[in-house]
């Protein structure tokens, strides 16, 4: 299975990151199948900077899937992203697995992508994006196969941090602290 | 303990008083206006973030710099300390020149003090030099044996290091000595979070509710804990939990809203599906859920038009469980 992101899903992941260098991050990644072998990832719902507890999640996750069967582009959650908090820790924690896992129970090419928080810059060269896929409930493997379907993806990442749009980035987190502000991030013009 | 539920009927508000922006929002006003310039107000920012004890040092170097270095004799007996705040904020963002130069400048200023000797440590840990840092915090601590600062920051060592059962180990050993160190329990409990231990890291906010029962934000978090742990009984639990929190505060505290209608969802469904307890599902639970889908109506009625429609769609899909349940 090839997983292509683009760009904006990518930049949000990067901007939830580099807004709370501090925490942990985590959300949710939409897509859709597009052919029998390829996964089109093209947005992400952040959730959370802090650890990632049950009930506010159930609601959430609710609402993200209100979200998708309301799409006019027939989004489907595709995966979940994870960023730990400390710099070179590549660890799967128990809960982001699950939460995988989980998400393979609704479609069965659900991936986690895990973010390399030492490949992390202002000026980005290279992805810092780890894609892992599990089969069959064995365990979960890195895989080399997420791709940018747009080849100016870092180019246009490297904007939104110059633009420090993570100011005005908002996760699940943050809108429950002040529920004006939107989870959707449509401001964000990404 | 056990926490009384509200009764819905008669909702107390026995509100804490509360500030009209949260704290993040605050820090942002406060940038605001430093960014339009002048010394009073960027000393205003550095000393509500010092206050607020919240984490932004990129705008602590980027107001504060200029600050120290040109309106020294504005801030007069307070300099240091202000000096003091952005070096550790260079650290934080890992400004290796910025960090030497002011460090210099500070080890002249105050030769052989400890309390520049621990700042020394802390940038050796901002350059991840941690075997010569905890060697730092070693001998001031030999000097100085009760130091609870280095023995902190050698905890934390072990937590930047990915040696997470290190750090728990030592946190309890602090702890016994320290118990009333909140800031520790409450990194503890982070500490514990993160390895999936949410037994221990309900006992660490146990610690806190005792330590501060007027924080409305220790009764939701340990709901929030408790009901992920889950079971029934849990459920319950985090419900009297959740209901305290907003007893405490039901003008900011969306998420223990949001928590109790979980509560309330979760013990309908459960009781639901087990038949027995029938009742539970539909009278404290339903009126605790109608409780909530009034209040959380009334804080979306001001949001965006998608996820307010996305948010009371959801709400009225998860009150259909209480129509069904039967007597």
């Amino acid at each position: 299975m090839n997983y292509i992101i683009s760009p904006k899903a990518y930049s949000k992941i990067i901007l939830h990151a580099h807004k709370y260098p501090f925490s942990p991050v985590n959300g949710i990644i939409l897509g859709r199948l597009s052919s029998k072998d390829t996964v089109n990832i093209e947005d992400v719902i952040p959730l959370f900077h802090t650890h990632t507890l049950a009930p506010i999640f159930e609601i959430a996750m609710m609402q993200i899937e209100e979200y998708c069967n309301k799409s006019e582009d027939k989004l489907i959650i595709v995966g979940h992203y994870h960023a730990n908090e400390i710099l070179d820790d590549a660890r799967l924690g128990m809960m982001t697995r699950r939460i995988a896992e989980k998400l393979q129970g609704e479609f069965t090419d659900a991936c986690l992508i895990m973010v390399d928080n030492t490949k992390l810059s202002l000026h980005p060269k290279e992805s810092a994006l780890q894609l892992y896929t599990r089969k069959n409930g064995s365990n979960w493997e890195q895989s080399p196969s997420l791709r940018f379907s747009n080849a100016s993806t870092l180019r246009l990442t490297e904007e939104d941090l110059q633009n420090e749009k993570w100011n005005k980035f908002v996760d699940f987190d943050l809108h429950l602290d002040n529920p004006s502000k939107s989870w959707l991030n449509a401001h964000l013009d990404l | 303990a056990v926490v009384s539920t509200q009764s819905t009927g008669k909702h107390q508000t026995n509100q804490i008083e509360m500030s009209s922006s949260n704290p993040v929002d605050k820090v942002h006003q406060y940038a605001e206006k430093a960014k339009g310039g002048g010394w009073s107000a960027a000393k205003d920012l550095l000393r509500y973030l010092r206050h607020s004890r919240q984490r932004f040092p990129e705008l602590v170097l980027k107001y504060g710099v200029p600050l120290v270095e040109n309106y020294s004799s504005k801030l007069g007996n307070e300099f240091w300390e202000y000096f003091e705040m952005v070096l550790i904020a260079a650290f934080d963002c890992g400004d290796d020149e910025l960090s030497e130069k002011y460090l210099e400048k500070i080890r002249k200023q105050f030769p052989g003090s400890l309390r520049v000797k621990k700042l020394e440590g802390m940038h050796l840990e901002s350059q991840g030099k941690f075997s010569e840092a905890a060697q730092q915090y070693t001998a001031i601590l030999k000097e100085s044996p009760t130091d609870a600062f280095c023995m902190k920051r050698q905890i934390s060592i072990f937590k930047a290091k990915g040696e997470f059962q290190t750090a728990v180990d030592l946190f309890n050993t602090y702890l016994q000595i320290f118990m009333a160190d909140v800031e520790a329990w409450g990194e503890l409990a982070n500490l514990h979070l993160s390895m999936g231990n949410y037994k221990q890291a309900a006992v660490c906010y146990e610690e806190l509710i005792l330590s501060a029962p007027q924080n409305y934000l220790y009764y939701s978090k340990y709901a929030e804990i408790v009901y992920t742990i889950g079971g029934i009984d849990n459920f319950r639990l985090a419900r009297k939990y959740f209901s305290h929190s907003l007893s405490l505060n039901d003008k900011t505290n969306t998420r223990s809203l949001m928590g109790l209608a979980a509560c309330s969802y979760a013990i309908a469904s459960h009781s639901h599906k087990e038949s027995r307890n029938k009742d539970e599902g539909k009278d404290i639970s339903g009126e605790l859920f109608g409780f909530v889908q009034t209040r959380l109506e009334d804080i979306y009625s001001n949001a965006e038009g998608t996820e307010k429609t996305i948010f009371l769609g959801v709400l009225y899909k998860m009150s259909e469980i209480f129509f069904y349940v039967e007597k």
